[in-house]
């Protein structure tokens, strides 16, 4: 295994797993995004707003995330081409893969991150905005300040599945040919004839991850439940 | 309109596919895990703890490199491939239940373990201080805290599984998505089969929702009184006898 890793394999699995996290983290930061700002629109008082963001999460929790990769994957670059050339008249510019593998993760992550969000709003009691604005807050700052510390605090240990989910959910990445970790083990695999070795560190990498998470969310959960709100 | 339709029709002929794969990774899975959840919660120490650590693993790992693994790496090994082995191996179908399998008791055996450490444990005391064996504790007073605790992470986690198998086409079973690939790569249309294989996964999740309700509003943990007949098994009767109910 070590033979493999210093003969130029080991550079390749850094740079994947690199890859990998940059996909993950950027996907479940605009999962939160997704998240906060559809709860907030659902509780809006707009006509209609629930019913939209209820159908958004039924249906991206039920569609297949490998569907939704395939569908943005090959129908955003034709889009984009098309923007471009009717802007700027055909400059070659070409989108990274990462763009659409990230965007329906997002979209994925997301429709889970609103159902946790909306469930964690639902326990906060009225009153407390109602507090922040009497404390002179804006309603930006009472969101930011008053609601979403006690949020963060009731969801976080949901948080941590969801973002082990978002590390999982980068080995789809390999199969539109970004060099991820799944595909760096599987091209090793194939071009050595050594496929225990290669599919093992990537197994390996994948659950050291997942350990080192889960003791991370688990301390997270601590601090906030001893600072009640993580402030 | 007639392309979309015979679209659809190719598409179609991955569903049979698609719910074989789903129906027997389920039903596998779900005795496996109660297997796996008895077995972690009857025996507790380093033997549990490990296969506790296990199943953590196999649930930080992705489908498809579990997939990878089982149907490109395992295939070179003289143990699987000069023994009975081959003739599940060699088939995608069964390595792609094998590895659903795999991921689903991960997910359900904890699911399962989460739910009984759930229960509250006054209501276990009650039942024991009434004078029921272990058995019919659990059964009175366990077993009912655990579906109404543990069904709705249930039934994500079968939507979840359900999602899942349109992985399998990676390695080269045609499923639902299988087919809608393959018209993509033949026909270059994305929009139209890739639409339509999202609307069949969207209607069998809402076909698994629906079913799922129906058999947990069936067993009746919290239904009001029905005759007899339409009741689903003893559990209710049992509860209601015993008034362990909460």
């Amino acid at each position: 295994m070590l033979g493999y890793l210093a003969a130029g394999w080991g550079w390749q699995f850094a740079n994947a797993f690199g890859i990998s996290i940059l996909a993950a983290v950027s996907s479940f930061f605009f999962s939160m995004l997704i998240g906060i700002g559809l709860t907030l629109f659902s509780r809006a008082p707009i006509p209609g707003s629930r019913a939209i963001v209820n159908s958004y999460t039924y249906v991206f929790r039920s569609l297949p995330d490998i569907l939704l990769l395939l569908l943005i994957f090959y129908t955003l670059d034709g889009v984009f081409q098309a923007a471009l050339s009717a802007f700027s008249g055909g400059a070659n510019v070409r989108l990274s893969p990462l763009v659409p593998a990230i965007m329906s993760t997002s979209i994925v992550l997301g429709a889970y991150a609103t159902e946790l969000f909306r469930a964690g709003w639902a326990d906060i009691p009225a009153g407390q905005h109602e507090a922040g604005q009497a404390l002179g807050l804006t309603r930006l700052h009472s969101l930011v300040l008053v609601i979403l510390p006690q949020v963060y605090s009731k969801i976080i240990p949901h948080l941590g599945a969801l973002w082990l989910i978002s590390m999982k959910e980068t080995a789809l990445l390999s199969i539109i040919g970004i060099s991820d970790i799944v595909r760096v083990a599987s091209i090793g695999a194939r071009s050595t004839g050594a496929p225990f070795v290669f599919y093992g560190i990537a197994i390996i990498i994948f659950i050291v991850f997942a350990a080192v998470s889960a003791r991370v969310f688990k301390h997270l959960e601590r601090r906030s439940q001893t600072t009640a709100g993580g402030i | 309109m007639e392309k979309l339709i015979a679209y659809a029709h190719e598409i179609l002929q991955g569903l049979g596919t698609t719910l074989t794969l789903f129906i027997i990774s389920l039903m596998i899975g779900f005795v496996l895990a109660a297997t796996v959840a008895s077995f972690q919660i009857v025996f507790r120490g380093p033997v549990s703890r490990s296969v506790w650590m296990a199943m953590f693993a196999i649930r930080g790992v992705p489908l498809l490199l579990i997939l990878y693994v089982v149907y490109y790496g395992f295939p070179l090994l003289p143990v699987v491939r000069e023994t009975f082995l081959w003739s599940a191996f060699s088939s995608p179908f069964w390595c792609s239940v094998m590895c659903l399998v795999l991921v689903e008791v991960a997910f359900t055996s904890e699911i399962m373990r989460g739910a009984y450490y759930q229960t509250p444990k006054e209501q276990v005391e009650a039942a024991r201080s009434l004078g029921l064996s272990r058995f019919q504790t659990f059964r009175v007073a366990i077993f009912p805290a655990m579906m109404r605790n543990g069904f709705p992470a249930y039934t994500t986690e079968v939507i979840m599984l359900c999602k899942s198998t349109a992985l399998a086409f990676t390695v080269t079973v045609m499923d639902i998505m299988g087919y809608a690939n393959e018209i993509r790569a033949r026909t270059l249309d994305v929009y139209e089969p890739l639409l339509i294989a999202g609307t069949i996964y969207i209607c069998l999740a809402i076909l698994c929702r629906t079913v799922l309700a129906k058999l947990f509003s069936l067993i009746g943990l919290s239904a009001p009184e029905q005759p007899r007949s339409r009741r689903w098994w003893s559990l209710q009767t049992f509860t209601r006898n015993r008034e362990v109910r909460t």
